[in-house]
């Protein structure tokens, strides 16, 4: 017995050591994907980021990124032949010749790049998660099943209470979902990548997922994980982009006292029927998003309390962990390793950032039409990520003065928010051809 | 064809205008539609 015989049983650290050979790149890659993964571990414990995607990412990066073997012919054929072939004629060949040798480095988690259909099905008996990527994953009903959790914890009466107020704040907030656009295409990227980028705007994670999907599906990968790490930026970055652009003075402001509005859930009800109806109408493309969103909304009204219990307890919470399954596994070295990923963290924090500046130059719309009486703050919270934005909007405003309350107004334009980010999305599928 | 800057920065706009006008009209359906549910809701 070799030496190189008592590695193999270790086949996590002899792939290892063989990347720093021959791709040194992709094993200090793997190296830094592990520790990235602890640390999405800690921050979400503490609280920094959020614990119920971060958790089961973080570990997943750990596993996936330490978990690498040769895998054996068979699989590694159905990988080679399965996947759309390389540019490179000869790196294809220089693929397959390790796939045949049973040297190709791989899982036995999943591998998102597959498409051919008896592949799939020869991968789906030996990749545990395979199954749940292209059956739940990569035809949206995860991205579905959170939005439709998110309607059915959202109170629609907010927006209701003051319409106009709310929507205009969340069209500021798409700023970002724009502005991104032109930056993405004046940097190479084809008009689907650049939309589905742009998405990142919104804050929105299950729509980012949905137009990443539709649009631009070879970058699905990367753009869905950036947009779930940017969504920790939002509470952690946000506070600082409203305490730099709006006084202190300001951001004190109490609003004037509200009428009392009553709104019965029957309004509700009939508001969720009719805008469902009227969205699923103009932008059929993004039908199942309005659908799922609306459904959630119309059974939490109809005082469902079985259905409600269920997409809340289970299905919302079922989706959310395998997202992040899903996303930690996907960050695998090679991925990460795309040169396009750089650009695409740049221009996602850029689209964040963008948004969150159009929500406050919408508060300072709101301030001056309306006689200086409403606190510019509210116009962040436009930023559709639902309750983050609204909550990050009160505590601070809570902070400049503790007898303000902001978080009805906040709420009603955080819930319009999600509104808007979903017309845009659907907008940008209907009108731009996907990127193959 | 490949998509000019120009071309795209026309197009973002467009987008832009086409979702603020259907983000004003469902302003609009909210605060019509209660008007309309509570005339219903009174007669009924």
């Amino acid at each position: 017995m070799t030496f190189q015989n008592i590695l193999d049983i270790f086949q996590g650290l002899t792939t290892l050591l063989d990347s720093f050979a021959h791709a040194p790149a992709v094993a200090w890659m793997r190296i830094a994907l592990i520790f990235l993964g602890m640390l999405l571990v800690y921050l979400g414990k503490k609280g920094t980021l959020e614990p119920l995607l971060m958790i089961p990412m973080g570990l997943a990066m750990c596993a996936v990124n330490a978990g690498v073997l040769f895998l054996d012919p068979t699989t590694a054929n159905h990988i080679v032949q399965g996947s759309a072939p390389l540019a490179d004629p000869a790196a294809q060949q220089h693929l397959a010749d390790l796939a045949a040798a049973g040297k190709m480095h791989g899982t036995l988690f999943m591998s998102p790049l597959v498409e051919k259909p008896d592949s799939l099905i020869g991968l789906m008996q030996i990749d545990y998660l395979q199954p749940i990527f292209n059956l739940a994953f990569s035809n949206n009903l995860i991205a579905c099943l959170v939005f439709m959790g998110i309607g059915v914890l959202l109170d629609i009466g907010f927006v209701l209470a003051r319409p106009f107020l709310s929507i205009t704040m969340a069209l500021f907030c798409e700023l970002g979902t724009i502005a991104i656009f032109p930056i993405a295409i004046a940097l190479g990227f084809l008009p689907g990548e650049a939309a589905a980028i742009a998405l990142v705007g919104g804050a929105d994670g299950p729509m980012v997922l949905f137009g990443a999907l539709k649009m631009a599906p070879k970058l699905l990968v990367p753009i869905t994980i950036i947009a779930y790490l940017y969504l920790g930026l939002v509470y952690g970055g946000y506070p600082y982009l409203i305490r730099a652009l709006i006084p202190e003075k300001l951001r004190a402001i109490k609003l004037p006292p509200r009428p009392a509005v009553k709104i019965t859930s029957g309004e509700k009800l009939a508001f969720a029927v009719v805008a469902c109806t009227v969205l699923c109408l103009l932008f059929p493309s993004a039908a199942p998003l309005f659908f799922s969103l609306f459904l959630g909304v119309a059974i939490r009204e109809s005082g469902l309390k079985f259905f409600s219990n269920l997409i809340e307890n289970v299905f919302l919470y079922g989706a959310t962990i395998f997202l992040g399954v899903l996303l930690g596994v996907m960050c695998e070295a090679a991925t990460i390793l795309d040169p396009k990923v750089v650009m695409l963290l740049v221009l996602g924090v850029l689209s964040l950032l963008i948004s969150g500046v159009g929500g406050i130059i919408g508060g300072y719309c709101a301030y001056l039409f309306s006689g200086r009486k409403i606190n510019p703050v509210i116009g962040i919270a436009g930023v559709s990520c639902v309750p983050s934005t609204a909550k990050v909007a009160q505590k601070e405003v809570s902070k400049a003065n503790p007898h303000a309350i902001v978080l009805p107004e906040a709420l009603g334009a955080n819930i319009s928010g999600v509104i808007t980010t979903a017309i845009i999305t659907g907008i940008y599928i209907s009108l731009i051809q996907p990127a193959h | 064809m490949e998509t000019t800057l120009m071309d795209a920065t026309v197009q973002a706009l467009i987008i832009y205008g086409v979702a603020a006008v259907i983000g004003i009209l469902v302003a609009l359906l909210i605060s019509g539609l209660s008007r309309l549910l509570r005339i219903f809701l009174k007669n009924h």
